[in-house]
C-alpha cells in the first residue's frame, strides 16, 4: 500500500492534535496523556477518559499512533508512528500559515 | 498511593456499558485505570473537584457513546466526517441545552414546580442514602474492618445470657464472657490471629478540676488498641505489666476528655480520679470510637471490679480470623473449645456453645430494618415525584404537539426530537439534584438527631463522594424515567395528524396519563398505609399502662465509690440518710431508692432462679430480673400491692431474708399463693441464700412500654447494698422545680457525687423517642406522597377537563344538566384513582410486612388501617376531581363550541 499524503488527514481535531503533541517527546499511557495535555494548556483542555480513548481509537485506526507495549504497571503506552509525526508536522504548518495571516492582519502581536 | 473507592469504579464500569461492545472490549481496563487516576487526583483537590469530575464524566461518557454509536467509524476515507460528527454531536447538545433553558425561562412556574418536586424527592433520598451509607455500607473505621469478627456465648433455646452490649437484649441467645475467659479462648481458638476483649461502655465518675461528672469508659485487653488501630497522639499505650493483676492503675483518655478535665503537659505525670480511685493518665488518643459506642477513656481489664468473676459477662470478644482458615475449620474449633470450656467451667459454661458473628453485622443490625424501611419510603416518594413530573411533561408535550410537528416537518428526525425532550428532562432533573443536595444538607443533621436512638452511636453521615455519585445516578435515572415516556409520546404523533387535529391531539396521551395516576395512587397507598400502621402502633404504645404513675416523680442517680464507702454499712447509711433528708423536704410526699429506674434504658441484670427445689430441673433454671428497692419505693411510684406486704422496718440487714415478686413471676407457682414460698438466686448446683417471699406487686414495664414485664424479684435495699442506686421522690408540686433541691441535698452530703436528675415524665418520653421519630419521619414522607398524589390527580383531571371543553359544550347545548357533567368528570377522574387504590392496597399487604418488627400490637395487614387509608385517599381523589368538575359545569356552551 503506497504511503498516503499526510495532508489528506488535515485538518486534525483539536483533541487529536493535542494528543499528538503530548506524544511528540515520549511514549505515554492514557492518564499520562490527559495530564500532559491539561498541563500544557494550563487546564483549558481537560480530557476525560471517554473523549481520550475515542480519539486514541481513531488515531490507532488511522495508524497515526501505535502501541508500544505495557511498560508502566501494565497500561498500554502509545507513541507517534512515522506517518503520525508527518501528519502532526503538516498540521502544525497548516496552523502556522493561518497564524501568519492572523498576524499580518494584526489580530495578534508578533512574538518577542 | 491511595486507591479510588470501589463504589466509584463500580459505578464507572456500569456507566461504560452504554459504549458499543467493541469499544469496551478494546479499552475498558484502560478507561477504568485512567478514571481511577483522575479520581485520586481530584479527590486530593477537595469534594467540589470530585463533584465536577462526576458531572463531567457522565457528560463525557454520554457524548462519546453517542458519537461512537451514531458517528461513523474513523477509517481513512471517513476521517473528516468522523470529526465533523463529533462537532455536530457537541454542538447539538449545546443547541439542545440552550433551547431547553430558553423553554424553561418561558415557563417559570412549570419549571419551578418540577424542580421543587424533584428537589424534595432527590433531597430526601440523598439524605437517607447518606445515613444508609454511613451506617450500613461504609466499612467500620478500623484497619481491615471487614475481617473483624466477634465471638459470643450461645445459650440453648429458652435460657439466656446477660450482657448489656448493643443488640444484646433479654431474650436473645448470644451473650458476653467473664473477663477471665479471654485466656481460654486464646488457647482454644487458634484460627484467630488475635483475640481481644472489651467491656460494654461503663459509666464512671471523674473528679478533677471542677464539677464531678459522669464519663463513659471501656475496659480493654492488652491488644485491643492495636487490633482496632486506635491512634494515640501523645503519651503511650498500656505496658504489658499494666494488664497484670495488682498493677498500678493506668488510663488512656480521649483528647476531648483530656481537654474537659484541663489536662496539660506530659501524660504519665497527670492523675485523674475515677469512681474515687486515682489513675495515671498514660496516653491521650485522638478519638476513642469503639464498636457500638464512643467512649472517653480506656482502662486495663484487670481494674474492673468483676475481673475475677467468670459468671459476670462483662467482656465482648473480637478478633481477626487467619486468612487461610476455612469456615468449617473455624466452626469445628469453636465446637471443641466450647466443649472444653463446658468441661472446665461447668457452672458458667455448661451446655453453652460459641458463635462467631462478623463485627459489621453485629454493629449495623439495629439500624438495618429502620434504614431499609426509610430507604424504601423515599424510594416510593421519588417514584411518585417522577410520575407527577412525567404527568406535567406529558401535558406540556401535548401542548407542544404543534411545535414538534412543525419541527419534524422541517426535517428533524424522531430520534432528534426525543433527544431534545430527554435533554430537557435531564436538565430538569440535574437542577432538581442540585437543589436536592441543599435539601439533603439541611436535613441530614436534623435526621441524625431525630434517629439517634436507632443509629449506631457516634455515626457520622455526610454528603461524601459515594453519596454524590448516588445522587447523580438517581438524578439521571429520574430524568430518563420521567422524560422518556412523554418524549416518545410527543414524537409519535405523525405530522399530518397533529397539524390537522390541532389542540385536540393525543388520545394516547390520556391513556398514559391515566396509567401514571394509577401508579402514583398505588405508591402513595403503600406509603400512607405503612405510616398509618406506625401511627397506630405509637398511639397504642403511648397508651400502655407502665405499671406505675409517672406524674410528679423526680429521680436522681447516686453512685458511691468503693474507695470512699468501702463497707456495705457505709453505703446503706448514706442511702438511708439521703432518703430521710429528701422526705423531710416540704414539697415531697414520699421517697425511696431503687437500683434500676423503669424505662431508664439500663442494662439488664438477670439471674437464674431456683424455686422450691423440686419445680426446677438442672440446667433449666428460669431466668428472672433481680431488682433492689427500699421501703417506700413502691408507694412512691404507686406500684400496686397485689398480695402480702411491701418491704418495711422488719427487713433489716440482720433480719430474715425476704423478697417480693411481681405478678408475672408469681405465676411460676402455677396458681398457688407464692407468699411464704422460698426462692434462691443462682443455679441448682450452686444456689444462693434462700429468700422468703413476703409480697406480690403489680408488673412494671421496665424494659420499654412495648415489652411485657419479665419475671422480677425484688430484694430490700437494706439486705443488698450496692454502689449505684436511683433516688425517686413523689412531689406535691411541679417536679422539675424540685430537682435542684434534691440534688442539693445529695451534694451537701458528698460534693463529689454528680447526681444527674430528671423527672419520670422525661424518662418515659425518652423511652418512646425511637418509635416517635420513626413515625414522624415516615409520616412526613407519607404526607408528601399524599400531597404529590393529590396534585397529580388534580393536574390530570383538570387538564382532561380543559381538553373536553368542547365535548362538554356540545352536551350542555344538547340539554345535559350540571350534575350529569359533574358525574362524567368524576367518573373519568376517579377510574384511575380507584384502580390505583386497589393495586396499592394489595401491594401494601405485602410491603408492610417489612416493618413488622417496628409495629406494636398491630398486624402488618391491619384491616382497619388499610380501610382508613383507602377511604382517606379516595376522599382526597374526589376532592382533587371536584375542583375541575365544578369548573366544567360552568362552561358556556357557546364559547366552548366556538373554540378551535
Amino acid at each position: 500500500m503506497p504511503a498516503r499524503d499526510p495532508r489528506s488527514y488535515l485538518p486534525l481535531t483539536a483533541v487529536s492534535f493535542e494528543i499528538m503533541l503530548a506524544l511528540a517527546d515520549a511514549p505515554r499511557h492514557g492518564y499520562d496523556i490527559m495530564k500532559t495535555v491539561e498541563h500544557r494548556t494550563l487546564g483549558a483542555m481537560e480530557l476525560h477518559p471517554g473523549t481520550l480513548y475515542r480519539a486514541l481509537a481513531r488515531l490507532l485506526d488511522d495508524e497515526l499512533i501505535e502501541e508500544v507495549g505495557r511498560p508502566d504497571e501494565g497500561r498500554r503506552c502509545y507513541r507517534l508512528t512515522r506517518l503520525g509525526a508527518d501528519v502532526a508536522r503538516a498540521e502544525a504548518r497548516r496552523l502556522a500559515s493561518q497564524v501568519a495571516i492572523a498576524r499580518a492582519r494584526r489580530w495578534i502581536k508578533d512574538p518577542a | 498511593m491511595p486507591a479510588a473507592p470501589h463504589l466509584a469504579l463500580a459505578a464507572y464500569r456500569a456507566l461504560l456499558r452504554i459504549y458499543p461492545r467493541r469499544f469496551r472490549q478494546r479499552f475498558e481496563p484502560d478507561l477504568v485505570a485512567a478514571f481511577a487516576d483522575l479520581w485520586i487526583d481530584r479527590a486530593s483537590r477537595g469534594s467540589l473537584a470530585l463533584a465536577r469530575l462526576l458531572a463531567k464524566t457522565v457528560i463525557d461518557v454520554a457524548t462519546t457513546a453517542f458519537a461512537l454509536r451514531f458517528g461513523r467509524a474513523g477509517t481513512l476515507s471517513t476521517q473528516s466526517t468522523g470529526t465533523l460528527s463529533t462537532m455536530s454531536t457537541m454542538s447539538t447538545l449545546l443547541l439542545d441545552l440552550t433551547y431547553a433553558l430558553r423553554t424553561f425561562r418561558r415557563t417559570p412556574a412549570f419549571t419551578a414546580v418540577v424542580v421543587v418536586t424533584l428537589a424534595l424527592g432527590i433531597g430526601a433520598t440523598t439524605a437517607i442514602f447518606s445515613l444508609v451509607h454511613a451506617a450500613l455500607l461504609r466499612p467500620l473505621p478500623y484497619p481491615n474492618a471487614d475481617e473483624l469478627q466477634t465471638v459470643w456465648v450461645e445459650s440453648k433455646e429458652g435460657a439466656t445470657v446477660g450482657g448489656g452490649w448493643i443488640g444484646t437484649r433479654i431474650g436473645e441467645r448470644l451473650g458476653s464472657f467473664g473477663a477471665l475467659y479471654l485466656g481460654d479462648l486464646r488457647a482454644g481458638l487458634t484460627s484467630f490471629i488475635s483475640l481481644e476483649g472489651m467491656s460494654p461502655s461503663w459509666t464512671m465518675t471523674v473528679t478533677r478540676a471542677g464539677e464531678p461528672g459522669p464519663i463513659e469508659t471501656t475496659f480493654v485487653s492488652d491488644g485491643l488498641v492495636r487490633l482496632l488501630g486506635l491512634e494515640i497522639t501523645s503519651g503511650r499505650g498500656f505496658t504489658p505489666d499494666e494488664h497484670k493483676p495488682g498493677a498500678p492503675r493506668a488510663v488512656i483518655v480521649s483528647d476531648s476528655l483530656w481537654a474537659r478535665i484541663g489536662g496539660q503537659g506530659v501524660p504519665d505525670t497527670e492523675r485523674v480520679t475515677l469512681d474515687g480511685l486515682e489513675y495515671t493518665v498514660v496516653g491521650v488518643a485522638r478519638e476513642l470510637q469503639l464498636p457500638g459506642m464512643p467512649v472517653d477513656a480506656l482502662i486495663p481489664f484487670v481494674q474492673n471490679p468483676f475481673y475475677e468473676r467468670r459468671f459476670v459477662g462483662i467482656m465482648i470478644v473480637l478478633g481477626r480470623l487467619r486468612p487461610d482458615v476455612s469456615g468449617s475449620v473455624a466452626s469445628a474449633e469453636l465446637q471443641t473449645t466450647a466443649q472444653s470450656l463446658a468441661r472446665d467451667y461447668p457452672e458458667t459454661s455448661g451446655g453453652k456453645g460459641l458463635r462467631i458473628v462478623p463485627l459489621h453485622e453485629r454493629f449495623v443490625r439495629r439500624s438495618r430494618a429502620l434504614l431499609s424501611a426509610l430507604f424504601a419510603s423515599v424510594g416510593l416518594l421519588i417514584l411518585i415525584g417522577c410520575a407527577n413530573v412525567a404527568n406535567l411533561l406529558l401535558v406540556r408535550a401535548s401542548a407542544r404537539q404543534r411545535e414538534i410537528a412543525v419541527r419534524s416537518a422541517l426535517g428533524a428526525g424522531r430520534l432528534r426530537i426525543v433527544r431534545q425532550l430527554v435533554t430537557e428532562s435531564i436538565v430538569l432533573s440535574l437542577a432538581g439534584a442540585v437543589a436536592g443536595l441543599l435539601v439533603a444538607r439541611w436535613t441530614l443533621g436534623f435526621l441524625a438527631v431525630l434517629l439517634a436512638e436507632d443509629l449506631p452511636p457516634g455515626l457520622s453521615a455526610s454528603l461524601d463522594p459515594p453519596v454524590l455519585i448516588f445522587t447523580t445516578v438517581v438524578a439521571l435515572a429520574t430524568g430518563v424515567l420521567f422524560g422518556l415516556a412523554p418524549a416518545f409520546q410527543a414524537s409519535r404523533g405523525g405530522l399530518p395528524d397533529s397539524l390537522r387535529q390541532g389542540s385536540r391531539a393525543g388520545a394516547g396521551g390520556s391513556r398514559l396519563r391515566g396509567a401514571l395516576v394509577v401508579a402514583e395512587v398505588a405508591l402513595a397507598t403503600v406509603l400512607v398505609a405503612g405510616s398509618g400502621l406506625l401511627v397506630r402502633s405509637l398511639v397504642k404504645l403511648t397508651n400502655v399502662d407502665p405499671g406505675f404513675r409517672t406524674e410528679r416523680v423526680v429521680s436522681a442517680g447516686i453512685f458511691l465509690s468503693d474507695a470512699k464507702y468501702p463497707q456495705p454499712a457505709d453505703k446503706l447509711e448514706f442511702f438511708e440518710r439521703a432518703i430521710t433528708s429528701v422526705q423531710a423536704l416540704p414539697g415531697v410526699e414520699s421517697a425511696g431508692i431503687v437500683n434500676r429506674l423503669p424505662l431508664g434504658g439500663a442494662t439488664n441484670n438477670s439471674t437464674f432462679v431456683v424455686i422450691d427445689v423440686q419445680t426446677v430441673t438442672r440446667g433449666q433454671e428460669p431466668l428472672i430480673d433481680r431488682r433492689i428497692a427500699s421501703i417506700d419505693y413502691f408507694r412512691t411510684l404507686s406500684v400496686p400491692l397485689v398480695a402480702g406486704r411491701f418491704f418495711d422496718s422488719r427487713d433489716t440487714p440482720s433480719g430474715a431474708r425476704v423478697a417480693i415478686v411481681n405478678r408475672t413471676m408469681a405465676k411460676m407457682w402455677g396458681g398457688t399463693d407464692p407468699i411464704g414460698r422460698r426462692v434462691a438466686l443462682g443455679t441448682l448446683a450452686r444456689p444462693g441464700t434462700w429468700l422468703t417471699i413476703v409480697g406480690v406487686v403489680g408488673d412494671v414495664r421496665h424494659h420499654g412500654l412495648g415489652r411485657a414485664a419479665h419475671p422480677e424479684l425484688w430484694v430490700p435495699s437494706a439486705q443488698a447494698p450496692v454502689n449505684g442506686m436511683v433516688l425517686v421522690a413523689r412531689t406535691r408540686t411541679d417536679p422539675a422545680a424540685m430537682t435542684d433541691d434534691i440534688r442539693g441535698i445529695i451534694r451537701s452530703m458528698d460534693p463529689e457525687i454528680p447526681a444527674p436528675a430528671s423527672t419520670m415524665e422525661e424518662v418515659v418520653t425518652a423511652s418512646v423517642q425511637a418509635p416517635r421519630s420513626r413515625t414522624l419521619l415516615v409520616g412526613g414522607f407519607a404526607l408528601l406522597a399524599l400531597a404529590l398524589a393529590a396534585i397529580g390527580i388534580y393536574g390530570v383531571v383538570s387538564y382532561a377537563v380543559s381538553r373536553m371543553t368542547r365535548d362538554i359544550g356540545v352536551r350542555m347545548a344538547l340539554g345535559a344538566r350540571t350534575s350529569d357533567i359533574r358525574r362524567l368528570i368524576l367518573r373519568h377522574g376517579l377510574t384511575p384513582v380507584v384502580t390505583g387504590l386497589l393495586v396499592g392496597a394489595a401491594a401494601a399487604l405485602l410491603a408492610t410486612r417489612a416493618i413488622e418488627s417496628m409495629l406494636f400490637e398491630v398486624t402488618p395487614g391491619d384491616p382497619l388501617t388499610l380501610a382508613a387509608v383507602t377511604v382517606g385517599l379516595l376522599g382526597i381523589g374526589v376532592l382533587a376531581c371536584l375542583i375541575p368538575a365544578r369548573r366544567a359545569t360552568r362552561v358556556d356552551p357557546v364559547t366552548a363550541l366556538r373554540m378551535e
